[in-house]
């Protein structure tokens, strides 16, 4: 049993690997009225916070699953870590070519445009550095690793003192962009996590936040 | 090739007791109730009803019937020392009824002893159903006759309070199977002060509890999840007006699945139905109107689904 928003996206929508884009598309549907913030059979099931991510999480699903590009990475992440064989996957990425381009962008435009606002809204920083013992690296999930380890303190540590789970810690560090929750906890954690490293705490949450947001348009969009 | 008469009988469990509950008051659980009894008995199976909706229980008026002289409560308090003794007719063949009539003792105030003694009671009577209609609240009495039935009907109206309730309900359900189920003092404690903050919210969701359990000892947290998988929690939707309405049971049983973790089975939708309301109004005995009613093949269609369960392979020797 798995929460919500850690089912891979698959399992989130309730489809098999082999679905096709309409599929997906129904299923996201499907999902949608159970799971909108004004959809009456989920009533109080949820709090707020648990809604806002597995919305987020639903439409991540969704921009994934309907870009054969984007689906095509996520099934070989998913085989990477052993949570799905070859043999599982295999929709025809004949079908994408012509849907994705036409309706189905469309409407996930319109369903995302509130999360797209979101990205649209932030402009891009320019580079960013860390200082480390008085030389300037550039920030990535590498040298915060760096620095953390060179400052020998421990993920579990940093879970301790700050409630940040170990998972998304590393993720962080590993930029496993497609693990991190939305960009306004992903913006929290990076600051306590730079509060704790003592280094600058604006360089880092910029300096990552740009990284990120430049997985983000070559990939969600 | 099978030759006539060698085949096994399908096995089926004894009696099969039947839980109908939810979390709000006048979701049409008693009517439910009576009705899915009615259309049982009505197909030549030996049906009790016992009204636990102690304190405001009205199953006899569906029934037609004045209040009855014997009831739960006499049972309970001794007056009664067996509980064959406090069985009633209920006006049709195969249909017997345990009152709740005379009872002014509420279900949430008996004690753990009287709790016990009707439990064990009920579970050793020899109907084919019987059928527990618990009354509204999360009351741990009432939780705790809905755990020990075989499967337990969760009935909701669309109104969003009532949904609400509804969750609450299955929340204080698993937290209360958990307590009972888990021997481990230090997870008991740990859930038992979820509880007490504001009905196990302090735990924002099942996993936040199953989590912190897996932490305390590795293991029984994956232990607990396949127990939760074996609960047998039926859903209907009452009083649907709309096609709105009616696509909600399925969406909730979907979103309880992937939330709690436990499979809740959609049985159908019961529609609003003003012949129901009025044949109450004029105190005639439900099956003089039920079967008049739009809600009649509703509720024949969903009897049909909790029907016995027959071993799954049927004639499949068990020898």
């Amino acid at each position: 049993m798995k929460r919500l928003t850690e089912q891979d996206y698959y399992n989130l929508l309730d489809i098999s690997p082999k679905a096709s884009f309409g599929e997906v598309r129904s299923a996201y549907d499907q999902a949608m009225s159970i799971y909108s913030t004004d959809s009456i059979s989920t009533y109080t099931l949820f709090t707020q916070k648990e809604r806002k991510l597995i919305l987020s999480r639903l439409a991540e699903a969704y921009k994934t699953l309907t870009n054969s590009k984007l689906r095509k990475e996520y099934d070989h992440f998913l085989i990477e870590r052993g949570e799905l064989s070859p043999q599982e996957i295999g929709f025809s990425s004949l079908e994408d070519s012509t849907i994705a381009k036409g309706k189905l962008l469309d409407v996930s435009a319109e369903s995302l445009t509130q999360k797209q606002q979101e990205v649209k809204d932030e402009r891009l920083p320019s580079d960013r550095n860390l200082d480390l013992f008085g030389s300037q690296i550039s920030v990535t999930g590498k040298s915060i690793k760096m620095v953390r380890k060179t400052k020998e303190i421990s993920l579990e540590e940093i879970y301790k003192k700050t409630n940040i789970p170990q998972e998304t810690l590393q993720s962080i560090e590993e930029e496993r962009f497609e693990k991190l929750p939305a960009l306004v906890y992903l913006k929290g954690f990076l600051k306590t996590y730079a509060k704790i490293l003592q280094v600058n705490q604006t360089e880092m949450v910029e300096g990552y936040v740009k990284r990120y947001l430049e997985w983000k348009n070559t990939y969600q969009k | 090739m099978i030759e006539q008469g060698q085949i096994n009988k399908p096995r089926v469990v004894n009696n099969h007791i039947i839980a109908i509950g939810g979390g709000k008051g006048g979701t049409g659980k008693s009517l439910i109730t009576a009705s899915i009894g009615i259309c049982l008995a009505d197909r030549g199976n030996s049906v009790l009803l016992i009204d636990a909706d102690l304190g405001t229980a009205n199953l006899h008026t569906f029934l037609g019937l004045e209040p009855p002289k014997l009831g739960l409560s006499d049972f309970v308090s001794n007056k009664e020392s067996a509980i064959s003794g406090v069985i009633t007719k209920a006006g049709i063949n195969n249909l017997k009824l345990i009152s709740g009539a005379k009872d002014m003792i509420g279900i949430a105030n008996l004690s753990y002893g009287q709790k016990a003694k009707v439990l064990n009671n009920i579970k050793k009577l020899n109907y084919r159903y019987i059928l527990l209609d618990l009354g509204p609240g999360t009351s741990f009495n009432i939780l705790d006759f809905f755990l020990i039935s075989h499967c337990g009907i969760l009935i909701t109206s669309p109104e969003p309070t009532s949904i609400e309730n509804t969750y609450r309900f299955t929340k204080g359900l698993l937290f209360r199977y958990l307590r009972k189920i888990i021997s481990k003092k230090v997870v008991r404690s740990l859930i038992d002060n979820g509880i007490r903050q504001r009905n196990g919210h302090k735990f924002e969701s099942l996993f936040d509890l199953l989590e912190t359990i897996e932490t305390i000892e590795p293991g029984l947290g994956d232990n607990i999840s396949s127990y939760l998988s074996t609960l047998d929690i039926k859903l209907i939707v009452n009083q649907v007006r709309t096609r709105k309405d009616r696509a909600i049971g399925q969406k909730m049983a979907i979103a309880a699945k992937k939330y709690f973790g436990i499979p809740i089975d959609f049985l159908g939708n019961i529609s609003h139905d003003n012949t129901l309301r009025k044949g109450l109004l004029q105190q005639k005995p439900l099956m003089a109107y039920l079967p008049h009613s739009k809600a009649f093949k509703e509720l024949t269609e969903i009897t049909q689904k909790i029907s016995p369960r027959y071993q799954l392979g049927l004639g499949f020797p068990t020898d």
